[in-house]
């Protein structure tokens, strides 16, 4: 990627602290991470490490009361925490979309495709009729690999399979040229050949389109042929970002590398290895680094903050075994 | 129960408007008990006659004002609460358990029990429960014990219909299943596998339906068909009263607010035993 | 789409022979012998004996609800002890204005009902929900007679807004009965001052007759628009930066209107009873009157009569509901069809 470019999506100490009744739960803790235009990246982790909700917030979805929210999500000029309606409106459907992970439950049941997808369409401003809006929908149905778009158009969700479904958000997502495309895990509602085509389209698609993907997924197995870089997230932090290659070849963090040991394998040999204990308590975290009651690797040092360690050009660990070693 | 501090009270009171339910239905019953005393008339709630104090307006002496025979409405309004709760506690008494065991059997026997009990649930359920008690009021006397028949007689398909529900859900689940493949009897899963999660939904359903009762009573008697002169009731009293409206309009609205004010309690209070045995709608 | 008409259609068919049967045990069992109510405790054994020969009460219980049932479907409910003429006449002489009522104050409680909880839903927790929720208590928890007795109290002797009492002012010409509400009669022949007034006899009751299940229809919608809300689809409208309100009225609503129509319409039907208070109140000439002097008479055939009409009332508000709820929802017309 062009790193001289300013960043497309610039998050920056991401932090959420929800008040509960028994105690709060910081959420998120500190989450950094930007989007170069016109890239693919990946945010992998675990279900409930904040990965999805990391995504509604920059989707401007999440508005729970009781939230305190810390740190900055710039988009192109804007910062979407300060955002006024108006400024959404701008932005929502337009130069940012999102890709939602059931497909048959994100879209209205009881509308055809063809009024949900017009709406869409409406809001691009290249049509300002339905009839117009239509003519529009025709192609963007047959760039997802739909081969009867009026049959499509006319259909309700239930009537469609999942894939079809999947294909007409992907659709959607697309239609008006957005600059950024945020996919919170595609098609893991569906099975896997649907959820491989599905990735598949949409890396011929943004290629085509030039558009940016932060694709949110907690299967690294789909990262290495759709993203560039790559995000590791474990309870509320970013723990590790690299190139998809580098992470691949040279895992770091020790977060990481049981991750890529829990992936069961057609090769090789063994039975994938699980990783010892559970997602922590949010509301008393763990001191410092929040993995260390589950690593292996862990020491006195790790109740402090980890330092954030670029180990390699782009390459960045949040652990403190890498500052030991560059130090010593 | 729900003492101060306690957990359960924690719960109930996040909510505020539970605690004013609680509060008016606790003033309600307290008073209805003890109207003997509190009151400031109590012989007014009999046939008592007091011509020169006949339809006072709202005084500190009269605060509901009186009626044409010169009656303290205060006081009536509070010696009716206590017919108004009687009815409410008797009716459901009633109607429960009936509808409770319909439900039951309909929902855990499949075939012909289910079918049978449920379409008959669904006929009692097709006629308005006004006009049900109505019918059936028009072929008994018309007084306070025929009013309790007639709507226990209405009121328990509403019971049959939820048990059901629960039962049916429940029924499916692993430790029924467990308990039948141990050889546990039919009546040993009914009231003690299934029965126990059907008490959440019902019991929030008896406290929001006592008010709602007591609704109903006082419609059939403001119709003439309920309590009967000169015993004090709601109902009878709007009924009596709405004849001298507009002069007299304490008379009727009154004992028309108290309704309001009752039914509005056991509403509230409800909704916070919902929010406390955290039962969905 | 037909088959779950026709499906809709037996269910409703095996309802009202629930009624009927309901409602022929209930008058046959309860009050003891019919013959010697109906000729009183003069009459002679042998004058009962010949009435209960004529009223087939001599034969057993099934070829006596067959009976009945053959004098239904021909139309004959029997003759009313009380009016002396055959309970068919005096239905259909009061029947229209119940009908008219009825159906103005349904009309009423979606026009105030929705809205209202539609309202309370989009600003969930904030105070135009907690006005709006207060209202919809208010409207519930209040009996409609007591309802009308304020209504009356304020509008119409405090403010001298509307007529206390009937359906048209004694000044005023009845038009020509074409459909029996007045309203739509005096429309039909275009006199504008007969519709004036019978729209202000009728706004009160129907509004005190309405209130209760507005209040009803208002939670209803919020609690379902709440849950609908919570629905990916909604995130997803709100991602792509759909209006707010086209996401309020159109797709959270349509969703949500599908239970909330569904408990409203039994909801509705169940309240029908409360017909009689109002017309109580306002003395309007419907079924209340016919209906209470008929059980303070033991008039047993207007009885049966009335109370199979308000049935039948109930079976065809839930059909027309049915088949809007099945216009609403898709999976309803198309599924069925398969």
């Amino acid at each position: 990627m062009n790193d001289a470019a300013p960043p497309l999506l610039d998050v920056d100490g991401l932090a959420l602290s929800l008040a509960r009744f028994d105690g709060t739960a910081r959420i998120l803790n500190g989450v950094d991470l930007v989007v170069f235009p016109g890239e693919r990246v990946a945010l992998v982790g675990e279900s409930g490490c904040g990965k999805t909700l990391t995504a509604r917030m920059i989707m401007g979805l999440f508005d729970e009361r009781g939230a305190s929210v810390e740190g900055r999500i710039r988009f192109d000029d804007d910062d979407l925490l300060a955002l006024d309606a108006r400024g959404w409106d701008r932005l929502r459907g337009r130069r940012l979309t999102m890709i939602f992970q059931d497909p048959v439950a994100a879209l209205n049941p009881v509308f055809t495709i063809a009024d949900q997808l017009a709406t869409v369409i409406l809001r691009g401003g290249q049509a300002h009729t339905r009839v117009e809006a239509r003519d529009l929908a025709r192609p963007a149905l047959a760039a997802v690999a739909i081969a009867d778009p009026d049959r499509v158009l006319d259909s309700y969700p239930f009537q469609l399979s999942g894939g079809l479904n999947q294909r007409v958000l992907i659709a959607m997502a697309l239609v008006n040229r957005p600059a950024l495309v945020l996919a919170d895990e595609p098609g893991t509602a569906l099975d896997v050949t649907v959820q491989a085509q599905t990735l598949a389209l949409m890396h011929n698609l943004t290629d085509a389109s030039g558009a940016a993907v932060l694709l949110i997924t907690h299967n690294l197995g789909v990262v290495r042929n759709f993203a560039q870089r790559v995000y590791v997230m474990y309870a509320g932090s970013i723990v590790e970002e690299a190139p998809v290659a580098e992470l691949f070849a040279a895992p770091r963090h020790p977060y990481t590398q049981a991750l890529f040991a829990a992936v069961p394998r057609l090769t090789g040999e063994g039975l994938p290895v699980g990783i010892e204990g559970g997602v922590p308590d949010y509301r008393v975290p763990p001191p410092g680094c929040r993995f260390h009651p589950r690593c292996p690797h862990a020491r006195p040092q790790c109740h402090q903050p980890p330092p954030v360690i670029e180990v390699a050009p782009g390459h960045k660990v949040a652990c403190v075994l890498f500052g030991e070693k560059r130090d010593g | 129960m729900l003492w101060p501090r306690s957990r359960l009270w924690h719960r109930f009171s996040r909510n505020p408007l539970s605690v004013v339910g609680f509060a008016i239905m606790s003033v309600i019953v307290l008073a209805a008990l003890l109207a003997p005393w509190v009151t400031p008339y109590p012989l007014h709630a009999g046939a008592v006659v007091d011509i020169s104090n006949s339809g006072k307006p709202p005084s500190l002496a009269h605060p509901f004002g009186t009626d044409t025979v010169g009656r303290d409405i205060l006081t009536r309004t509070v010696f009716a609460y206590r017919l108004s709760l009687l009815l409410g506690i008797v009716v459901l008494s009633l109607a429960t358990p009936v509808g409770v065991i319909v439900g039951l059997l309909a929902g855990y026997f499949a075939g012909w029990r289910e079918t049978v009990f449920m379409r008959i649930t669904d006929v009692f359920l097709s006629i308005p429960p006004l006009v049900l008690a109505l019918a059936i009021l028009g072929f008994l006397r018309p007084n306070m014990i025929n009013a309790m028949i007639a709507v226990s007689a209405m009121w328990w398909p509403w019971y049959a219909r939820l048990t059901y529900n629960v039962t049916r859900q429940v029924a499916t689940e692993g430790y029924v299943a467990a308990a039948e493949v141990v050889g546990a009897s039919a009546f040993h899963i009914l009231f003690r596998e299934i029965l126990p999660n059907c008490a959440a939904p019902i019991v929030t359903k008896m406290t929001l339906d006592l008010g709602f009762v007591i609704l109903l009573g006082s419609s059939l008697s403001f119709l003439g068909l309920g309590v009967q002169p000169p015993t004090p009731d709601l109902g009878s009293m709007v009924a009596e009263g709405a004849r001298y409206l507009p002069d007299l309009w304490w008379l009727a609205v009154f004992p028309g607010l108290a309704i309001l004010c009752a039914v509005l309690g056991f509403n509230l209070m409800g909704d916070g035993v919902r929010d406390l045995l955290d039962v969905e709608r | 789409m037909i088959k779950y008409l026709l499906r809709r259609l037996a269910a409703s068919i095996v309802v009202l022979i629930g009624v009927s049967v309901l409602i022929f045990l209930i008058a046959r069992v309860i009050p003891g012998d019919p013959a010697r109510i109906a000729l009183g405790p003069m009459a002679s054994e042998e004058q009962v004996a010949q009435l209960r020969a004529a009223l087939f009460l001599d034969r057993p219980l099934i070829a006596q609800y067959v009976e009945f049932a053959r004098n239904l479907l021909r139309g004959d409910l029997g003759v009313s002890l009380y009016t002396n003429r055959t309970v068919t006449t005096d239905l259909r002489q009061f029947l229209p204005a119940t009908a008219e009522l009825v159906a103005a104050a349904s009309l009423l409680m979606v026009v105030i009902g929705i809205p209202l909880g539609v309202l309370a839903g989009h600003f969930r927790d904030r105070w135009p929900d907690h006005a709006a929720r207060l209202a919809a208590l208010l409207g519930i928890v209040a009996p409609s007679f007591v309802w009308a007795i304020i209504l009356v109290l304020v509008f119409s002797y405090w403010l001298d807004l509307t007529p206390v009492i009937g359906r048209l002012s004694d000044s005023i010409v009845r038009p020509p009965v074409t459909t029996g509400f007045v309203t739509v009669d005096s429309l039909i022949a275009g006199d504008w001052a007969a519709f004036k007034d019978a729209s202000w006899h009728l706004v009160l009751p129907a509004v005190a007759l309405s209130l209760s299940g507005a209040g009803q229809a208002a939670r209803l919608t919020r609690a379902n628009l709440g849950e609908t809300y919570g629905r990916d689809y909604i995130d997803l409208a709100r991602a792509y930066g759909f209006a707010g309100r086209t996401i309020a009225w159109k797709y959270a609503l349509r969703p949500a209107m599908i239970p909330t129509l569904t408990i409203l319409g039994l909801d509705f039907a169940a309240k029908l009873g409360n017909a009689f208070l109002v017309e109580a109140v306002f003395a309007w000439p419907g079924m209340a009157r016919y209906g209470v002097n008929a059980i303070l008479n033991k008039d047993l055939n207007a009885i049966v009569g009335t109370v199979l009409v308000i049935g039948f009332g109930f079976v065809v508000i839930n059909l027309v509901i049915d088949l809007f709820v099945a216009y609403l929802d898709p999976r309803i017309r198309y599924r069925a069809a398969v």
